[in-house]
């Protein structure tokens, strides 16, 4: 063991510090990086040389950098976000739904349709009365016009998140791309010997993004490749990746999403696909909207078909007869959106029949009495009264408005929860890093002055 | 123990920032609207009930309107049946006085001519217009009642008010059963021209004749009167009611949709405190730094 020996051994352990310094130094600039995770300098014992009987410690080696990471919170986290997603997207797409729905609100449909009843209640009283007349048909006109706008903005709702799946389809994709290609670094790096925990940590990163979009279950392969799974088909495996691509159904007009591979085979996930923010646009598109539309337009066309009815048995203030109060509708699908004053009476408040009889001109309002009757009458879906139809629907739309909220609220604990978990076990802490700095700054001074001892033996030796 | 790291921290106070700013925020919203169920979701079996109890007071705000009118319109009929039966009166008077006493043929012709003028009279007042309304024509109630002469023209049907629970209550009722006896009864403006005759004639049997013919068409037209009373009643106790129901309702919709103010406002100042302690905090516990207390 000569004096050498024991500067090397000094130089090891500032190497050693220098390398505690340089990934304390990086954890303190990530401190806030989100989805950095704290690394730690693994410091081991160089081994030691036997020299003349003696076992001597030839210093400190800095082996591994490793990262503080919990695989399983990683994951329950991706999963949590893209619940939470799915929650927000429901969410946001209910709070406009159900804007058209406030209590209280003058023109909102179930203030029209009261007030469509009572005009004809009115009109019933006063049948040849100008006033009442123009009354009674704004308030049909008025009715009819907010079924139809209020259809058209569901079905704007389906069109938005129609339109979205398209978007965010090739957004998952790139961030695919981006993850295989991770893959293929990580695989590299990892396979000389080499660490890659910037790597990992950007590709968890872009797999929680990308579970925004679609919830994935993530496979570990044993070369530090991750295989992605969407619906149990593969996204991602290893340096490769498919595409989510979307393209027109020529029958409905509306998108259907595919798995595609670089082959061009494509598998269709459409009808599977209920998760992330992709898969609530898909449910309020196929599911959640479709079946608000149907019960509004039951309620229409019940309404106009025995609003009809009645009216075209009636006699305007002209003495004719058999004319339709709303445009009849061709189907229950589309009667909302399609609601109208008839051609016949648009326009002609004479036209409005009242009289059952035209002997009774003008003062016989027993039709408009029987139409104002119809608020009452147990005419839709064969057994509802339409404003216990209208009634159930907006209820039926403040619980699902008022379910998406609680589970988005609901998750968006869960991924706090485990966001708090995985800071706790991967975040970086000010303390723990300042303790470090000052631990490798001794170490370092005092590896130094080990240095600077050598060399004055050494010079005491050279001056003999 | 666990570890209380950078990201922990921004994290639970961003969390806090966002519970307390949220709960703010739904305070205001309840403290500036008044309303306990705006949207749907904040309450929805109270949102479907509301729908309900809305279009339910809507129909009786506007049954109350209706029956108001028809209360009007029967007053103003009541009036003319009360004028008629001052008219009937005359004519009686003078058929009982021409019965009974001899007098000269010009006084008999005066008289002739005071009955003719009453007849005319009662004519007019079966064509008593009303709002519009001919109140003595039916459902043709455009159209005047009778003819100069008496001829009946307008319709045989009522004029119905339609109730909200699909009763129906006469408020016009045809003039031909009152002035006309149309259906058994007496004939007013006949009776008066067999007055006239006999006056004219000087046929004093004649005018005794007419007297009980005279007598039964009062009788009907105070008989008249009476039902338009009944039926005046119903619509007025039927219009306090509705007026009840309609105040109820209007409690019942307050009471569901309505939030309590004094709650609101502790509510919004509860919020308003705990959002500025949450800030005060968060802008104290990230300002700290194990840094500030290194050399």
């Amino acid at each position: 063991m000569s004096l050498f020996d024991t500067l090397y051994t000094a130089r090891s352990g500032m190497q050693a510090a220098q390398v505690g310094i340089s990934v304390t130094a990086n954890n303190t600039a990530n401190a806030n990086t989100e989805g950095y995770s704290r690394q730690v300098v693994d410091l081991a014992s160089a081994g030691t040389l036997s020299t003349r009987g003696l076992l001597l410690g030839q210093g400190v080696t800095a082996g591994q950098v490793t990262r503080a990471f919990d695989a399983f919170t990683e994951s329950r986290l991706a999963g949590e976000r893209a619940g939470l997603s799915y929650a927000a997207t429901l969410s946001t797409a209910y709070a406009s739904l159900e804007a058209l729905f406030e209590d209280g609100s003058e023109t909102g449909l179930p203030a029209l349709l009261s007030g469509f009843f009572d005009a004809f209640a009115s009109l019933s009283s006063a049948p040849d009365d100008a006033a009442w007349r123009e009354e009674a048909l704004a308030a049909a006109g008025e009715l009819a016009a907010s079924f139809s706008s209020t259809a058209a903005h569901l079905g704007e709702q389906a069109e938005l998140a129609d339109a979205s799946i398209a978007t965010e389809a090739a957004l998952a994709t790139d961030l695919a791309v981006r993850i295989a290609d991770l893959n293929r670094q990580i695989a590299s790096a990892e396979a000389g010997g080499g660490d890659a925990n910037d790597l990992r940590d950007e590709r968890g990163r872009l797999i929680g993004e990308l579970s925004e979009y679609v919830e994935v279950s993530v496979v570990e392969e044993g070369d530090g490749s991750v295989t992605l799974l969407v619906e149990g088909e593969a996204l991602v495996q290893g340096a490769n990746a498919r595409s989510l691509v979307t393209s027109t159904d020529p029958a409905t007009g509306l998108q259907r999403i595919y798995l595609q591979g670089d082959d061009g085979s494509r598998t269709d996930l459409t009808d599977r696909l209920r998760s992330g923010s992709i898969g609530a646009a898909i449910e309020l598109r196929d599911e959640r909207v479709p079946e608000l539309l149907a019960e509004l337009d039951q309620l229409a066309y019940d309404l106009v078909i025995a609003a009809n009815a009645v009216h075209s048995a009636g006699y305007g203030l002209d003495g004719a007869t058999g004319r339709d109060l709303f445009e009849t509708p061709t189907a229950v699908d589309g009667a909302a959106l399609g609601m109208r004053l008839s051609a016949d009476v648009e326009g002609d408040p004479d036209a409005l029949a009242a009289a059952a009889d035209p002997a009774g001109l003008p003062g016989d309002g027993s039709v408009a009495a029987a139409i104002a009757d119809l608020a009452s009458a147990a005419l839709v879906g064969g057994g509802e009264t339409p404003v216990d139809a209208l009634a159930g629907l907006v209820a039926r739309i403040g619980s699902e408005a008022s379910s998406a909220y609680a589970e988005a609220e609901q998750r968006q604990l869960v991924v706090d929860g485990l966001q708090a978990q995985r800071d706790a076990t991967s975040g970086v802490s000010m303390e723990e890093e300042a303790v470090n700095l000052i631990r490798f700054q001794d170490a370092y001074e005092a590896s130094a002055r080990v240095l600077s001892t050598v060399q004055e033996m050494l010079d005491t030796l050279l001056q003999i | 123990m666990t570890r209380v790291t950078q990201l922990s921290r921004q994290h639970a106070l961003l969390a806090h920032l966002r519970g307390a700013s949220g709960r703010l925020f739904d305070a205001q919203v309840l403290a500036a609207s008044g309303q306990q169920v705006g949207r749907p979701s904040d309450d929805p079996s109270a949102a479907g009930l509301l729908v309900r109890l809305r279009a339910e007071m809507s129909s009786r705000n506007a049954e109350v309107e209706r029956l108001t009118l028809a209360d009007l319109q029967m007053s103003a009929t009541d009036a003319a049946l009360d004028a008629a039966t001052q008219v009937l009166t005359r004519i009686q008077e003078i058929a009982v006085q021409m019965a009974t006493e001899t007098l000269p043929p010009e006084d008999l012709q005066a008289a002739a001519e005071e009955v003719q003028a009453l007849h005319d009279e009662l004519v007019r007042i079966g064509n008593t217009e009303y709002g519009g309304r001919y109140l003595f024509a039916g459902q043709t109630y455009d159209q005047p009642a009778f003819q100069a002469e008496g001829t009946y023209v307008g319709s045989t049907s009522g004029v119905d008010l339609h109730l909200g629970d699909g009763g129906v209550v006469e408020v016009g009722t045809p003039g031909d059963g009152i002035f006309r006896g149309a259906g058994g009864g007496t004939d007013l403006f006949a009776t008066a021209q067999d007055l006239i005759a006999a006056l004219q004639a000087g046929d004093s049997d004649g005018v005794q004749a007419t007297l009980d013919a005279v007598q039964e068409g009062l009788d009907q037209v105070i008989a008249a009167r009476v039902s338009l009373g009944t039926r005046q009643d119903f619509v007025q106790s039927q219009a306090a009611r509705s007026q009840d129901q309609a105040d109820l309702l209007d409690a019942d919709v307050r009471a569901l949709s309505e939030a309590d103010l004094t709650a609101a406002y502790t509510e919004l100042a509860d919020a308003q405190a705990a959002y500025e302690a949450v800030l005060q905090i968060s802008s104290q516990a990230l300002s700290v730094s194990v840094f500030d207390f290194l050399r």
